[in-house]
């Protein structure tokens, strides 16, 4: 069924929302976009064809007020939504809203989303298509057996209460002669902690990779992978650095979990993009969750493959099929994207703000800048404080990561703190080098979160740019006459 | 005449002269000729690309790939605070936050260690002391304002004035 679409309401902000409306212009669209008030002098609202505002008690809530943004689209016209990523892009009410309202939802189904939504749902449903998932067996399921089930998973083995969360009362147990003095702490714990004993124990991944593959799917039944995306550089769960391909994946491998997370998206009925994650580790790897949405992370496929993503969105949302297959898709060369952050990692990557004072992005042959900002204006506390994705891509990963250094040090950031020397520090760590990159990696190098020194010579720079850029410091160089001038009598 | 400017708050000490087009500049590590034009810095010959802003009394400066950011220290009052066992004037915010509570207000006499207000930042309350014994020049912020890190928050008059 073709649905054509004339114009499309960004339902977000920032860098995403910039992003949406420069394939909605290059599809000849109209783009329309939502703002509150803190967002009015930003880049995405000048860009945009039309600016409806949207008010909340907070800024966040007029971006999570779905009535209020279906009202928006219906007064400006736009018979499409795209919802970018957070804010309501995996919220299946906000999906059947727009429905009922005769608007195109950019996304995939609302029962897709409902079903991905919720983890145990999708769990069950992968594992009941006979994909991947983490080997685990749950008490309640039949305490009678619970130590059996448990040992027959295998070691290492991570027990966690059923209650649980934030890593209370979680066990490992990588020697199977001590499940079942382990399951009783873990029960004690879970009791002292949550006031429930019953435990959850899956096989655990160590020193575990997060490998990702980004899929479309179309109404009419197609779908494709395009490859995979290694996002194994974390902090606290929060993706600092991703590339694509991943860096050691034979390509036996890459072939065996593009191949599954195409085939749950085909099982799902998937249409849209989407982005199946897999927990790996020692050759296996097991489903983790689907996410409904067009990632942060994109642009790396993007890059490697070629694909406009959100241009693909846009187009399986009006009806169109795909139009090709997956043999017409290859990977093409390494790319690298990171996320430059208004915090600072020295005091423990606590987020800044300020005004963007001057802010000059690099530029070049396979460099790319996604960002909501720009110079004049400021990192604020009401959102996340991103400023920019910088996307390299080159040849090889080698000269990927020696391009994102070189870019990093052309990216010109004035008036707040940034995490730019951090991730220099990180890329060019022996490790990442290396391509010897786990989840924990981060975790365990907070050596390199640390300001460095400067060197005599380098502070000698600063010094000296600081005294010639300070009025003070020249007006009373310049009221001393040099000695040669003192002689030849300055006053005259 | 010598300049101060902190960087990550430890003390540079330097004084620029008049030489030729350009300038000498005098560090504790030695002397080095410089001059600055149209954003390339020279550096006894060397030139390097550099970006510079200021805001107040800070001062931003990438150079060689690296932010750097300075806080540039007013020689009279630092003149004035070095008389009295080289404690502050201006209390300076160590994180951005909310003013919670004040405790003084302008021309009040104060004890070293009496709390002059109270911050938030990051969800934590912290008081602000007074580094000496002084009187309280300007309060410069109200209860519930916010105000970035470095935003000066009380200034004690200096110690000559109060004698």
């Amino acid at each position: 069924m073709i649905r054509p679409i004339s114009s499309v309401l960004v339902a977000n902000r920032g860098e995403i929302a910039v992003r949406i409306l420069r394939s909605v212009r290059k599809a000849g669209l109209t783009g329309v976009i939502v703002h509150h008030a803190v967002d009015a002098d930003t880049p995405a609202v000048r860009m945009a064809d039309k600016a409806v505002p949207i008010s909340g008690s907070t800024p966040v809530a007029a971006y999570l007020d779905g009535p209020q943004i279906v009202a928006a689209a219906l007064a400006a016209g736009a018979d499409a939504i795209h919802p970018g990523y957070g804010f309501l892009s995996e919220n299946a009410e906000f999906a059947r809203a727009c429905d009922a309202a005769g608007i195109v939802f950019i996304g995939p189904r609302a029962e897709t989303i409902d079903l991905m939504g919720d983890k145990v749902r999708a769990r069950n449903f992968v594992e009941s298509r006979g994909f991947p998932v983490a080997p685990s067996a749950i008490e309640d399921n039949d305490p009678a057996t619970f130590v059996e089930r448990a040992r027959a998973v295998g070691a290492p083995l991570l027990i966690k209460p059923s209650a649980g969360g934030g890593g209370k009362g979680m066990r490992i147990v990588r020697d199977l002669a001590l499940l079942e003095e382990e399951i009783e702490r873990g029960r004690n714990e879970g009791l002292r902690y949550f006031g429930d004993g019953r435990l959850f124990a899956e096989r655990y991944v160590e020193r575990p990779r997060h490998i990702e593959v980004q899929v479309l799917g179309d109404a009419h039944g197609n779908v494709v992978h395009l490859f995979e995306r290694e996002c194994s550089l974390q902090r606290r769960f929060q993706k600092v650095v991703e590339e694509a391909p991943s860096p050691t994946l034979p390509p036996d491998e890459r072939a065996r979990i593009c191949e599954v997370a195409a085939g749950i998206a085909r099982a799902a009925g998937y249409v849209g993009a989407g982005t199946v994650e897999f927990i790996y580790g020692r050759g296996e790897f097991f489903f983790l969750e689907m996410n409904t949405r067009i990632q942060v992370e994109h642009p790396v496929t993007e890059e490697v493959t070629g694909v406009d993503l959100v241009s693909e969105q846009l187009r399986v949302a009006a009806g169109e099929p795909l139009g090709y297959g997956q043999n017409d898709l290859a990977i093409g060369g390494h790319a690298i994207e990171v996320r430059v952050y208004a915090e600072d990692a020295a005091r423990g990557f606590v987020p800044t703000t300020g005004p963007l004072l001057v802010m000059i992005p690099p530029s070049g042959d396979g460099i790319r800048i996604d960002s909501g900002v720009e110079q004049g204006g400021a990192v604020t506390a009401a959102f996340d404080p991103m400023i920019a994705k910088l996307i390299v891509h080159a040849p090889s990963r080698a000269e990927a990561l020696d391009k994102a250094d070189a870019a990093l040090a052309d990216f010109v950031i004035l008036g707040c703190r940034t995490n730019i020397g951090y991730l220099r520090r990180l890329l060019r760590d022996p490790d990442v080098r290396a391509g010897a990159i786990h989840t924990g990696l981060i975790g365990e190098k907070p050596d390199l979160a640390a300001d460095p020194v400067p060197d005599d010579g380098s502070l000698r720079r600063v010094l000296a740019a600081a005294a010639l850029s300070t009025r003070a410091v020249v007006d009373a160089a310049d009221v001393v006459p040099a000695l040669h001038a003192a002689i030849g009598g300055w006053r005259n | 005449m010598q300049h101060i400017f902190e960087i990550g708050g430890v003390e540079h000490r330097l004084w620029l002269a008049r030489s030729g087009e350009g300038y000498r500049l005098h560090l504790d590590g030695g002397e080095a000729t410089i001059a600055l034009a149209n954003g390339r810095l020279r550096i006894d010959g060397v030139e390097t690309s550099i970006h510079v802003a200021h805001e107040g009394d800070r001062l931003f400066i990438h150079i060689g790939g690296d932010s750097h950011e300075l806080l540039y220290q007013d020689p009279v009052a630092h003149h004035a605070a070095g008389a009295g066992r080289g404690s502050q004037d201006v209390l300076h915010a160590p994180m951005p936050g909310v003013v919670v509570a004040l405790s003084v207000e302008e021309g009040q006499a104060v004890k070293e260690g009496d709390i002059l207000l109270v911050i938030e930042s990051m969800k934590l309350e912290t008081a602000i002391r007074a580094p000496r014994d002084g009187v309280i020049e300007t309060a410069h912020l109200a209860v519930g304002k916010s105000f970035e890190r470095d935003a000066p928050l009380i200034s004690l008059a200096p110690l000559e004035a109060q004698a």
